[in-house]
């Protein structure tokens, strides 16, 4: 997987959209930009947590708390990242303990108005920061939001999903996983949330080593609906995928089997209902013309989220309630 | 590379990249010589995020022109600005935006085109990605996106909807590639100009200029010209956006931009469908599953180019 042309020439290694650094925007145009926390734990990912902490100060989003937490390193991580120790919020390097709870410790230390993490082999967009905290100052009803889920290579953008809409009952009941049985997933990479959400529902649970993040979005859905903003705000690299997920899918999944038990055994669980709702629409979502009035005389539950679409005429996002299937 | 890019402000230390091989690997070739042009008129406040967008790529083989028909606004300024980076620039009257891209591509050389208007922008990773490709594939004449973007105001993406399937010449004579009332879900995407690139053998065969005498759709009547000669290649990147602003007037325009090319098409033999083709088009392809579909020639075989363990190759896929 070497791009031979690539290599440090693009993103975020050449800046290209330097012009987007200027302060003077207009004032008609500056929100006033909230301040956004972003965490990176690292754990032994060398040379690449460079490129992560890049992608996250070359932005020169405004208000931004940029907080590092080195999960008990022995590579050169360390020296990969002190040229950037002066731009970091906070700083610290701990014994081993696992990144759930590095990420924890983070966020422990975190003063902004906006919560996100990014892994130490992932990278944000050059406009990420920017596209985030302009939906939190225009969008007061939104608490959590993520974007078009994508892919991103060699800090290049590929294959741009569609735009689906998490129902909350089926984020809170534990649907949205990567495993078999699951609906599709929540993309950590371009999950943004208020910190009023993170000091309702967190933090993360840290005897999970692996499907942590599947098990706080099931929380966060407890209190507010995830909102798809119809943009791109982070991606899942494959890279990433690689050193983690694909390694230890099998431990993932048995992670995630087990919190989906959990929720389905507590109290007032509606999973059945929805295994149900989501089947017989299984059954009959290839037949033509079952939609609106004949989908509610079949009895099929509708399944809505919360889309943010562009509205190129008023230039501002408009929120729609769409249909999961 | 330029020195006003690096946000020396924002960031210290700020690693210098490191220089690009000039190809070298078995089969490759070198980069090709990249020319885009800039056809620029009082769009100041946002040329020189365009132009950044261009020069900030760290491309190594790229000929940037900018043609100014004589802003009375801060453009020339911010041309002057860059002026060390780029191969021409002109401020002085013409004949519209079109008579302006052809004056620029008079003055270029390289072996691939494109042209990006001034208040529209590349994504930081284009011009590699497009100068790798066309070095790998020879089989590739002209490429565009299938995930074009649009930017707002300030310059962020905000609209992101990937493309059906991709291009084919047979589609695009049917009109599929005009998002128009009645077309209903047959025609979604317009072919986004400004993440188009094409070679400069296919520019010279198809004519060597714009149709200047158009307003709107002059780029629609270029692809006409370019679908004559070769195929589409379809690329699932973004690679650039058209900026939304408050002085386009969308929709009104958009309406006189899908009729002008209407006429374009008609010219070059197409055969749009008629609402009542295109409502059944559409029913029949929700029913039929796919395999059927494309034994009925329901669903055309279009090109692409994919990656694959970082080598470009094509494909074709229905």
């Amino acid at each position: 997987m070497e791009h031979h042309v690539k290599g440090n020439s693009i993103w975020p290694w050449v800046d290209a959209l330097a012009d987007l650094h200027r302060d003077d925007d207009g004032p008609a145009h500056s929100p006033p930009w909230p301040k956004i926390s972003i965490v990176t734990p690292n754990f032994n990912y060398g040379e690449l947590v460079e490129t992560t902490i890049r992608s996250v100060l070359v932005q020169g989003y405004p208000n931004l708390e940029y907080i590092v937490i080195d999960d008990g390193s022995t590579d050169g991580s360390a020296a990969a990242i002190e040229p950037y120790r002066s731009r970091l919020a906070y700083f610290e390097h701990q014994e081993n303990q696992g990144q759930y709870p590095a990420i924890n410790k983070g966020f422990a230390h975190a003063t902004g108005d906006v919560f996100g993490w990014i892994n130490s082999d992932d990278v944000y967009l050059p406009w990420t920061l920017r596209a985030v905290g302009t939906i939190f100052a225009r969008h007061p009803e939104v608490q959590w939001v993520t974007g078009h889920p994508c892919r991103i290579h060699e800090g290049t953008v590929h294959t741009v999903g569609r735009l689906t809409p998490y129902p909350g009952e089926l984020v809170r009941e534990g649907f949205f996983h990567g495993g078999p049985g699951g609906v599709g997933w929540i993309q950590q990479e371009s999950c943004f949330w208020r910190r009023s959400l993170w000091e309702k529902a967190g933090p993360l649970r840290t005897e999970l080593r692996y499907a942590a993040d599947y098990e706080l979005w099931t929380r966060f859905a407890r209190h507010a609906d995830l909102y798809a903003a119809s943009t791109i705000l982070g991606g899942f690299s494959v890279r990433g995928q690689q050193n983690r997920s694909i390694a230890n899918r099998g431990r993932y999944i048995e992670e995630v089997n087990r919190v989906f038990a959990e929720i389905g055994a507590a109290k007032g669980s509606r999973q059945a209902d929805l295994r149900r709702a989501l089947a017989a629409y299984k059954r009959v979502e290839r037949l033509p013309g079952v939609r609106g009035a004949v989908r509610r005389l079949l009895g099929l539950k509708r399944l809505k989220g919360p889309v943010m679409k562009w509205d190129f005429d008023q230039a501002m996002y408009r929120v729609y309630h769409k249909s999961f299937y | 590379m330029i020195a006003t890019m690096a946000p020396a402000a924002t960031l210290t230390p700020h690693p210098a990249p490191a220089p690009l091989p000039q190809g070298g690997e078995a089969g490759a070739g070198a980069l090709p010589r990249i020319s885009i042009v800039t056809p620029s008129f009082n769009q100041g406040r946002f040329l020189r995020e365009t132009m950044q967008s261009v020069l900030g790529q760290g491309y190594p083989n790229l000929e940037y022109v900018v043609i100014d028909g004589g802003s009375t606004d801060e453009s020339v300024d911010v041309i002057r600005e860059h002026e060390p980076h780029l191969a021409a620039w002109v401020s002085e009257q013409d004949a519209g935006q079109y008579d302006a891209i052809n004056k620029g591509f008079a003055r270029t050389s390289g072996e691939v085109m494109a042209w990006l208007n001034s208040d529209d922008k590349y994504t930081p990773w284009a011009l590699p990605i497009v100068g790798e490709i066309f070095a790998q594939l020879p089989e590739v004449q002209w490429l565009t996106t299938l995930l074009p973007l649009h930017w707002d105001e300030r310059g962020l993406p905000v609209r992101c909807k990937p493309v059906q399937h991709g291009y084919c010449r047979r589609s695009f004579l049917r009109g599929e590639y005009l998002p128009r009332p009645g077309a209903g879900t047959l025609a979604t995407s317009f072919i986004q100009q400004e993440s188009t690139f094409w070679r400069s053998s296919l520019w010279e065969k198809a004519g060597g200029r714009i149709d200047s005498s158009l307003q709107l759709a002059g780029d629609f009547e270029l692809w006409a010209k370019f679908f004559q000669h070769a195929d589409l290649y379809g690329l699932s990147l973004p690679l650039g956006g058209f900026r939304m602003h408050g002085d386009q007037k969308t929709a009104h325009r958009m309406k006189a931009y899908v009729d002008e090319s209407m006429a374009v098409l008609a010219r070059h033999g197409g055969r749009p469908y008629t609402k009542l083709e295109a409502f059944t088009r559409t029913r029949v392809k929700r029913v039929l599953p796919g395999r059927l579909k494309r034994a009925l020639g329901l669903r055309e075989p279009y090109k692409v180019c994919v990656n694959r363990g970082g080598r470009w190759t094509t494909a074709t896929r229905y």
